[in-house]
C-alpha cells in the first residue's frame, strides 16, 4: 500500500519524522517490507508491503503511523473528531434495515441537507493526489481521505435519489441489475449483497456505488454510509463481479465494526467544514449494530515469552513495549494481561502478543543456539537415498539429469483451472517429457560437444489411482540412421548397469520413439519397495558442487564447421588447438572438439597426424550468416597454414 | 569473454585427453542445491521426509491454519485437480507437516525437499512448478533462538563462515511469530547492487515458531510442545548462487543448462 511521507509527518508526528531512508530501514526491520520509495515533489511515496495479518489495521496512514510510533518510540498525535449529535427532527429522513446481520454486522447512515458539491480545497486535493488518486469533488475526496487516513471505507449517496428515504441491506434478487458508477451494468443474483433503496439496488455492498443515487454537481442533500460487511462475502462478490476497489480490499481482509462510528464522525465534520453552507443541517446517525464487538484480552506469562523467544526479555522492557503500543494492561509479578484494541483483529492468542514484543525488542537480540540433544533417531528415507544413488550411477555412466514440466497436453487427470489451455493435464508418463528433451538437445549436440543425448529424470506421475515417482531415461543418437543408432540397446545397457549396481533386477519397458530416440520408464516407487533400507546416506548426497557462474544461453542459432589438419607427428596437439581457438575469435563458443585422428606414414619414413576438429560459432546478439562464418574459417585456415601445416 | 574462457577451461581438458571415452553426466542445479541444504542438516540429526505432490486441501491448507475463504489462500494461487475431491497440487512443502505429525510423536527434526506448484503467470523469476525445502523441529523446549542457531549453522556450511543474516517480521499462517530471513547479498557484500535491489540483503527463508493451531490440529499437545519451521525456494537459491537468469530454464529439459553443472 502506498503511503505519503508528508501525510504521515504532518498529521501524526507534528511535521517531524526521521528522514525517509532511515524511516524505511526502521519499518523494514521492525514491521513491513518496503517495496519502493518514490520521490514526488516535496513528498515521498512509500510502498509498504503490509503483511496479510495486519491488513485489518495497517492499510491506512493511521495504522502505519502507529507502527512508526512504536518502532521509533515516538508519540503519535491523532486528531479526534467529536461526535455530532444531529438534529432529532431529521431522524425520519432515513431508515436503515439489515436483513442478515451476519453479512452486515453494522450499518450507519446519516442524512445531511444543504451541502454544496464543489472542488476540494488545496490541502485535501494534495492529500488525495499524493496517492495517485484523481481529485473528483469535495464529497468524494473526503471519503477517500477517510479511507486512506483511518482505513474505514465510506460511501455517499444523493439523498434525493434514494426512493422512500429507505436503505435496505439485502441480498439481490435474481434478475436484478445495477449500473455502477463507472457505467458497468452488472447482473445480480441472491449471492450478492446490495444496498437498496425502497426499490432498486443503489450499491454493491462493500465494493462500489451505483449510478442511481450518485452524487453529482447538483446534489444538495446526502446520505453518508459507514458500515462493515462480512469479509468472506465481500471476497466472493469480488470474485463473482471481478470488481476490486480500495473499499473491497479493506472489507475482504476484515475490519472492526467499531471503526464505522469514527469514520462517520470524521466524514461529518469534514463535510460540514468543506461542503457546508449556512443552511447545512445534520441528522443523527442511524446506527444498526445488533451485536457490538467485545474486546479480546490476552494473558501471557513472562516465562512463556522467554520460552518461545529463547531469551529473557526484562519485565520492564515487556511493559515498555506494551505501553508503546498503547495496549491497556494489567501486570502481576508473573503475567501480563492486555486488552486488544478493536482494530487489532490479528491478536487473539499469547503467541500473537509474543510476536509484538519480540519484533519490537529486536530479533537481532535473539541469541543463536543449537537445539539441545533430542530423543530422536532419524531414519534414512529410501526415496531420497536411492534417488541420489541412482543419480550418481547414471552420472558416472554418462547420463545427465533433466527436469521437465509436470503439466502437459495429455494425461489421465486434468486441472480444474489450468494456467495454459494447451497443457491442462498432469503427466501420466515420463516418456513424453524425456522425448521432448531428447529432441531439443539433439538440435544442440554440436553446442554441447556430444554425439548422443543421454538423459534421465525423476518425476511424479499422476493417475486417478495413484501418484508415484518414475525414473525416466532417454537416449538419442541422431547422427546415425535409426536402424543403426542402437538406441534401444543403449538403454538395455543402462538397465543392466543399474541392476548390477543396485543388486536387483531393474525392470523397465523400453519404448522406441518415432520422433527419435528411445526412452524407458521405471516405477521408482515400486522399485525402492524391494530395495534394502540403508542405515546412512553415506556419500550418495555428494554432488561435487560446482563453483561456477552460469553462462547465459544464446537465443540465436549456432553454426558448425569441421576442419582437418595434417601436422608433423612431433607437433604438439595443444598448440594446434590453441591456434584454432585464437583464430576462431570471439564467436567460437567452445573449445574445438576433436572428432577424428589418424596417422599417415610418409614414403620418406616421416609421419603426419591428421586431427579433425569441429568448431561451433554463435553470437549472443544476432543470427550469424554463412559468409561471416566462412570468413572466420578462412582466417583459421590461414593461421594453420602460417604454421607450415596443411589443411586437408 | 570471461564466460568463454570458462567454458574453454572446462572442456579443453576433457577433450585434449580423450576422444571416445564416456564423459560423466551432469547433475541438475536444483539437485545440487537441495543436497547442499540437506547434507549439513542431516549431519545435525535431521530426518528427510516426503509427501505427495497431489495433495488434499486438508493437508495443504486446513491443517496449516489457512482457513477456507480467507484471503491468505490468495497468497498462493492454487491448481485444483478435476474429479478428485478437494485435491490440489501442493503449493508448499509445508503440506508434509501434518502428514508427518499425525504419525510421529515429538520430539523430531525433519526436512522436506520437494516440488510445489503455483497457478501464476510465468516470467523469468516465476514458474508454475519449482522446489522448496521445508524444515520442522518440534520438542518440549524448542525456541526461536534454536531456529536462529540452526539456520545460521547450515547457512554457514552452505555459504561460508562469514555469512550474516537478519530476521524481519513476516507472516505465514502456520507460524507465530513469523519471520523472514535475509542474508547479506553475496554479490556485493552488503553495499547494494542490482541483485539485492540496492538493499544489501537478499531474502532467502521464511520461518517462525509453529502455530499452536497447527500442532493441535495434528494431535500434538501445544501446551507441552513447541517448535519451529522454515522454508526456502530452491530455484531462487540456485539462480542467486549460479547467476541463472531465467527460472523456466530449470524445467526445460535443456542440457545447455544442466551441462554447466
Amino acid at each position: 500500500m502506498d503511503v505519503s511521507y508528508k501525510w504521515l509527518a504532518e498529521e501524526y508526528f507534528n511535521g517531524t519524522l526521521p528522514d525517509p531512508r532511515e524511516l524505511v530501514t526502521r519499518i523494514t526491520k521492525g514491521a513491513f517490507e518496503i517495496e519502493q520509495v518514490t520521490p514526488q515533489g516535496d513528498d515521498y511515496l512509500i510502498d509498504v508491503d503490509v503483511l496479510p495479518n495486519r491488513a485489518h489495521d495497517c492499510l491506512c496512514h493511521r495504522g502505519i503511523a502507529r507502527e512508526i510510533g512504536v518502532l521509533t518510540n515516538t508519540p503519535v498525535t491523532e486528531k479526534v473528531y467529536e461526535p455530532v449529535p444531529g438534529d432529532e427532527t431529521l431522524r425520519e429522513k432515513l431508515s436503515v434495515t439489515i436483513e442478515n446481520e451476519a453479512l452486515c454486522p453494522r450499518y450507519i447512515g446519516r442524512y445531511m441537507a444543504n451541502v454544496t458539491v464543489g472542488p476540494s480545497p488545496d490541502w485535501l486535493r494534495e492529500r488525495v493526489e499524493s496517492l495517485g488518486q484523481r481529485s473528483i469533488n469535495n464529497i468524494v475526496d473526503i471519503t477517500n481521505y477517510v479511507l486512506f487516513g483511518m482505513g474505514q471505507p465510506l460511501h455517499v449517496f444523493d439523498a434525493d435519489k434514494i426512493e422512500d428515504g429507505e436503505i435496505r441491506i439485502r441480498s439481490a434478487r435474481a434478475g436484478e441489475t445495477i449500473t455502477t458508477l463507472d457505467n458497468r451494468e452488472i447482473e445480480l443474483d441472491e449471492t450478492v449483497l446490495v444496498i437498496a433503496d425502497g426499490k432498486d439496488p443503489i450499491a454493491l455492498a462493500g465494493i462500489k456505488g451505483g449510478k442511481k443515487a450518485e452524487v453529482d454537481e447538483h446534489t444538495t442533500n446526502i446520505v453518508i454510509e459507514s458500515a462493515n460487511f462480512n469479509s468472506v462475502l465481500v471476497r466472493k462478490i469480488v470474485q463473482k463481479t471481478q470488481i476490486k476497489t480500495d473499499a473491497s480490499k479493506r472489507y475482504e481482509n476484515g475490519i472492526t465494526s467499531e471503526m464505522a462510528a469514527h469514520g462517520i464522525e470524521m466524514a461529518t465534520a469534514l463535510i460540514q467544514a468543506l461542503a457546508g453552507t449556512d443552511d447545512t443541517v445534520v441528522a443523527p446517525c442511524t446506527d444498526v449494530y445488533p451485536h457490538s464487538e467485545t474486546q479480546a484480552t490476552i494473558t501471557v506469562s513472562y516465562a512463556k515469552i522467554n520460552q518461545v523467544i529463547g531469551i529473557e526479555v526484562p519485565c520492564d522492557e515487556v511493559i515498555r513495549i506494551i505501553e508503546a503500543f498503547g495496549f491497556p494492561y494489567d501486570a502481576t509479578d508473573t503475567d501480563v494481561t492486555i486488552t486488544v484494541p478493536h482494530e487489532r483483529l490479528d491478536m487473539r492468542i499469547a503467541e500473537d502478543l509474543i510476536e509484538e514484543i519480540a519484533r519490537i525488542y529486536g530479533y537481532d537480540k535473539v541469541p543463536e543456539e543449537l537445539p539441545s540433544a533430542m530423543d530422536f533417531a532419524p531414519t534414512v528415507l529410501k526415496e531420497f537415498y536411492y534417488r541420489n544413488k541412482i543419480r550418481q550411477v547414471l552420472n558416472d555412466y554418462g547420463y545427465s539429469e533433466v527436469q521437465t514440466y509436470v503439466l502437459r497436453a495429455t494425461g489421465a487427470l486434468v486441472l480444474e483451472n489450468p494456467l495454459a489451455k494447451d497443457r491442462p493435464y498432469l503427466r501420466d508418463n515420463i516418456h513424453d517429457g524425456i522425448t521432448d528433451s531428447l529432441i531439443l538437445n539433439a538440435r544442440n549436440l554440436d553446442l554441447l560437444g556430444a554425439d548422443t543425448v543421454n538423459i534421465f529424470e525423476f518425476g511424479a506421475i499422476f493417475t486417478p489411482e495413484r501418484e508415484y515417482t518414475a525414473l525416466g531415461i532417454g537416449y538419442h543418437n541422431p547422427k546415425r540412421k535409426k536402424s543403426k543408432a542402437g538406441e534401444q540397446a543403449a538403454l538395455e545397457a543402462v538397465l543392466k548397469k543399474l541392476s548390477e549396481d543396485l543388486g536387483i533386477e531393474v525392470p523397465g519397458d523400453i519404448v522406441d520413439r518415432h520422433e527419435g530416440g528411445a526412452t524407458v520408464q521405471i516405477d521408482f516407487t515400486a522399485l525402492i519397495e524391494v530395495l534394502p533400507q540403508p542405515d546412512t546416506y553415506d556419500t550418495v548426497l555428494e554432488t561435487g558442487a560446482p563453483e561456477c557462474t552460469f553462462a547465459p544461453i544464446s537465443p540465436y542459432p549456432h553454426m558448425s564447421r569441421d576442419i582437418a589438419v595434417f601436422v608433423p607427428s612431433e607437433a604438439d596437439q595443444t598448440a594446434l588447438e590453441h591456434i584454432l581457438t585464437k583464430a576462431g575469435g570471439d564467436l567460437l563458443v567452445r573449445a574445438p572438439r576433436l572428432f577424428d585422428v589418424f596417422t599417415k606414414e610418409n614414403e620418406d619414413g616421416t609421419s603426419q597426424v591428421s586431427y579433425a576438429y569441429k568448431l561451433v560459432f554463435q553470437s549472443d546478439e544476432r543470427t550469424l550468416t554463412d559468409e561471416e562464418v566462412n570468413e572466420i574459417m578462412e582466417t583459421v585456415n590461414a593461421a594453420v597454414i602460417a604454421q607450415g601445416w596443411t589443411v586437408r | 569473454m570471461q564466460v568463454l574462457s570458462f567454458i574453454i577451461s572446462i572442456f579443453s581438458g576433457i577433450i585434449a585427453s580423450t576422444i571416445m571415452e564416456t564423459q560423466k553426466g551432469h547433475t541438475h542445479p536444483v539437485t545440487h542445491i537441495i543436497n547442499d541444504i540437506a547434507r549439513p542438516l542431516i549431519e545435525m540429526g535431521f530426518e528427510v521426509a516426503a509427501g505427495p505432490e497431489m495433495e488434499t486441501e486438508q493437508y495443504n491448507f486446513d491443517i496449516l491454519n489457512v482457513p477456507r475463504d480467507h484471503p491468505s489462500r490468495d497468497m498462493q494461487d492454487t491448481f485444483w485437480v478435476k474429479g478428485l475431491k478437494e485435491t490440489v497440487l501442493r503449493t508448499q512443502t509445508s503440506a508434509v507437516q501434518g502428514r508427518y505429525m499425525e504419525t510421529k510423536k515429538p520430539p523430531f527434526k525433519i526436512i522436506v525437499p520437494g516440488r510445489v506448484f503455483r497457478n501464476e503467470a510465468t516470467d523469468a523469476t516465476h514458474d508454475f512448478q519449482f522446489h522448496q525445502v521445508e524444515g520442522l523441529v518440534v520438542g518440549e523446549d524448542v525456541t526461536m533462538a534454536h531456529l536462529k542457531g540452526t539456520l545460521n549453522h547450515y547457512l554457514r556450511k552452505l555459504y561460508g563462515d562469514d555469512v550474516q543474516t537478519q530476521f524481519r517480521p513476516g507472516f505465514f499462517p502456520f507460524v507465530e511469530p513469523g519471520v523472514e530471513i535475509d542474508m547479506v547479498c553475496f554479490k556485493c557484500g552488503g553495499d547494494g547492487c542490482p541483485t539485492c535491489k540496492q538493499s544489501g540483503w537478499i531474502e532467502i527463508l521464511g520461518a517462525g515458531m509453529v502455530h499452536p493451531n497447527v500442532l493441535n490440529a495434528a494431535g500434538i499437545d501445544a501446551t507441552r510442545y513447541q517448535g519451529f519451521a522454515f522454508g526456502t525456494g530452491v530455484e531462487r537459491l540456485a539462480m542467486l548462487k549460479y547467476g541463472i537468469t531465467d527460472i523456466r530454464l530449470m524445467s526445460s529439459g535443456d542440457l545447455r543448462l544442466v551441462n554447466q553443472f
